[in-house]
């Protein structure tokens, strides 16, 4: 008879930038009050149930794999979050959004967004939905239809060398996002939608022409 | 506004040079009433002064207080609707758990030792090779030799240490317009180790030291403070061999000064403890003080026991020698395969997050390599009865869902609905 193994695992921490941030700015801002599971480096693809040697065998190259460190860039940890089901569900809640590919023609052109949560009644209708934008030169984002609860969440990130530039984090359950003017080029960026509940996320291309003479308003 | 007390109201009224009566007692004239009349007028208004300041600090304290509350109940209000929301959340879908108090262990301190030097990068306790660098600038020379571990044009070359000669008197360096380098050595670690009005290292029975030689590290080296009883160097000359330690294994009661604990060095081997416990009476070399990682030596008693020169007197024409003499010394130990030794020690405070991932939870993930198609289908039939995961990565979040914090596994931890799992995290700060 062997002993039963009772042990845990035991892992290292790092702080994030967001987390350094709050550290640095004190009055209690730092406070970590919960948890959540991410698989972000897993490829289920790996998983082979017709392996020659049985089930005990299905996860084995997904289980000797090396991982990676942590970064710690919040925008970069934690995009694949496990997320609790009853057993027997055969679909994963997903995110939906009218279209993936928005096209602003001219400086002031409003697009709206309006997520939706497939495979889970009510799914997200609590805590809404986490839009991103990744540049905040392309247009400004803002919510429409807020949440009440009070997560207004700011997740700012330098776009290359421009400091200028940041992305852009609002909470509410649909977005208008709205043109800047682009004088030199045509400016192509994204909207991440993520649910703050089941944690799904989509991802929507947006594009603001460059001004021309038949765009430009007076 | 406030109001006169009626003693004054009703009392004297200066009506020029001449005596009245009134309420304050017998016949006064009316320079002493005026007199009388301004002290009471004054102790009056310091009394309504403090009335009215007690007044507002108590209307102030409560105004806080009303506040503070106000803020309390709404942080209270805010977390008992998240928790209520989540808790609702439990039955059906989400990807956050609340910490329970209990989970949460804050200012866990703990004290962490590694080797003091480096090593193509990596931490080593040991060191035996030792470097100058030509790029080093005559005028810090002068004060400091800097001891690399690898010659300086390699990527993983770092100080390790650095060495200084120091002399009471100023001797020892070539002096120039009234600057002499060693004096002002001697001067700067007797003021950062010795009391105010010391002006001399006393080691043991000499209370009249003159010449040292100061052995310190650098702070990303040492991060806290050097180890004590767990550095030794080995200095060697023509004809001797001489290996330092400090004695903290046989202090019972430590000296603390201004500089912190100190240490006298003695001979010895981390190995074989002191040597004192063979050899009487002991010989005081020098004092080491591990929390701000200085070693100082008797550099005369250096020079005599481990048998090389030093430049002394008023004679030098060059700075800089005699730092290059210990260098030399110890480093014809390293070549003789005696190391240099030390750790450092720095305190850690950490809190501790326990994560308990009961056999329900996070079983089914939302990384797109675990459905297909577009609806959202799981990817494999045997899922739908028997889903297995792998998370790699632990986010520690506010009530914001801001990622404060990522621990990420070794390896990808199985999940499913039969396993549990019990992840210990670990923050520093």
């Amino acid at each position: 008879m062997k002993f039963l193994d009772n042990s845990s695992i035991v892992v290292d921490a790092i702080l994030t930038k967001k987390g350094r941030e709050l550290l640095a700015r004190g009055f209690g801002e730092f406070n970590i009050t919960q948890w959540a599971l991410a698989d972000d480096e897993v490829d289920y693809d790996l998983w082979n149930p017709t392996h020659p040697q049985g089930s005990d065998y299905y996860g084995i190259q997904i289980e000797n794999m090396p991982l990676l460190e942590a970064t710690p860039d919040e925008t970069q940890s934690m995009k694949y979050k496990l997320v609790t089901l009853k057993k027997k569900t055969s679909r994963i809640p997903i995110i939906t959004v009218g279209s993936t590919s928005i096209t602003l023609t001219a400086e002031g052109d409003v697009a709206r967004i309006v997520p939706n949560t497939s495979n889970f009644a009510n799914g997200n209708k609590m805590l809404g939905y986490t839009a991103i934008l990744s540049d905040s030169d392309l247009c400004d984002i803002y919510t429409v239809d807020p949440v009440t609860l009070n997560t207004e969440a700011t997740i700012p990130r330098f776009v290359s060398d421009s400091e200028a530039a940041h992305s852009v984090s609002v909470i509410g359950y649909s977005f208008e996002v709205r043109a800047k003017k682009q004088i030199l080029a045509d400016k192509v960026g994204t909207v991440t939608i993520i649910g703050n509940e089941t944690g799904g996320r989509v991802l929507i291309t947006v594009t603001a022409l460059q001004e021309t003479t038949a765009t430009i308003r007076t | 506004m406030a109001t006169l007390p009626t003693s004054l109201e009703s009392g004297l009224v200066n009506s020029g040079d001449v005596t009245q009566p009134g309420g304050i007692g017998g016949e006064v004239s009316t320079s002493n009433l005026d007199a009388v009349i301004s002290a009471q007028a004054q102790d009056m208004a310091k009394q309504i002064i403090a009335q009215q300041t007690l007044s507002n600090q108590v209307s102030f304290n409560n105004a806080v207080r009303t506040e503070a509350l106000k803020i309390a109940d709404a942080i209270v209000q805010e977390r008992q609707n998240r928790e209520r929301i989540l808790k609702q959340l439990e039955s059906t879908g989400r990807i956050y758990t609340l910490f329970d108090v209990t989970e949460i262990v804050p200012n866990v301190v703990s004290t962490e030792s590694e080797g003091m030097f480096s090593i193509n990068g990596t931490g080593t306790g040991s060191l035996d090779a030792f470097y100058t660098s030509s790029d080093q600038s005559s005028t810090t020379k002068a004060y400091y030799l800097d001891v690399y571990n690898e010659v300086t044009s390699s990527a993983t070359s770092e100080v390790q240490f650095v060495i200084a000669y120091g002399n009471r008197l100023g001797s020892g360096s070539l002096v120039e317009n009234g600057d002499s380098p060693t004096k002002a050595i001697y001067s700067q670690f007797r003021n950062i180790l010795l009391t105010p009005g010391d002006t001399q290292f006393t080691m043991g029975d000499d209370t009249n030291i003159n010449e040292i030689f100061v052995v310190s590290f650098p702070r990303i080296r040492m991060k806290e403070k050097l180890d004590p009883g767990n550095w030794e160097i080995n200095v060697s000359g023509s004809t001797r061999q001489i290996r330092l330690i400090d004695d903290s294994d046989a202090t019972v009661n430590v000296t603390v000064n201004e500089a912190g604990r100190v240490f006298n060095v003695v001979s010895g081997t981390i190995a074989n403890l002191t040597d004192a416990e063979i050899y009487s009476p002991t010989t005081y070399y020098g004092l080491a003080y591990p929390d701000l990682g200085i070693i100082i030596l008797d550099a005369q008693k250096l020079r005599i026991s481990a048998s090389f020169a030093l430049v002394s007197g008023s004679g030098s024409t060059d700075n800089g020698v005699n730092q290059y003499a210990l260098w030399k010394a110890i480093s014809g130990s390293g070549y003789n395969n005696y190391d240099f030794l030390a750790r450092n020690e720095q305190k850690i405070n950490s809190t501790y997050y326990y994560v308990h991932v009961k056999n329900s939870e996070y079983n089914y993930s939302n990384n797109p390599t675990f459905i297909t198609g577009s609806v959202g289908d799981l990817k494999y039939q045997d899922f739908i009865d028997d889903p297995i995961v792998y998370p790699t990565s632990v986010g520690l979040y506010n009530d914001r869902n801001e990622l404060l914090a990522i621990a990420k596994l070794s390896q990808p931890l199985k999940k499913s609905f039969e396993l549990e799992a019990n992840i210990r995290v670990r923050l520093d700060f």
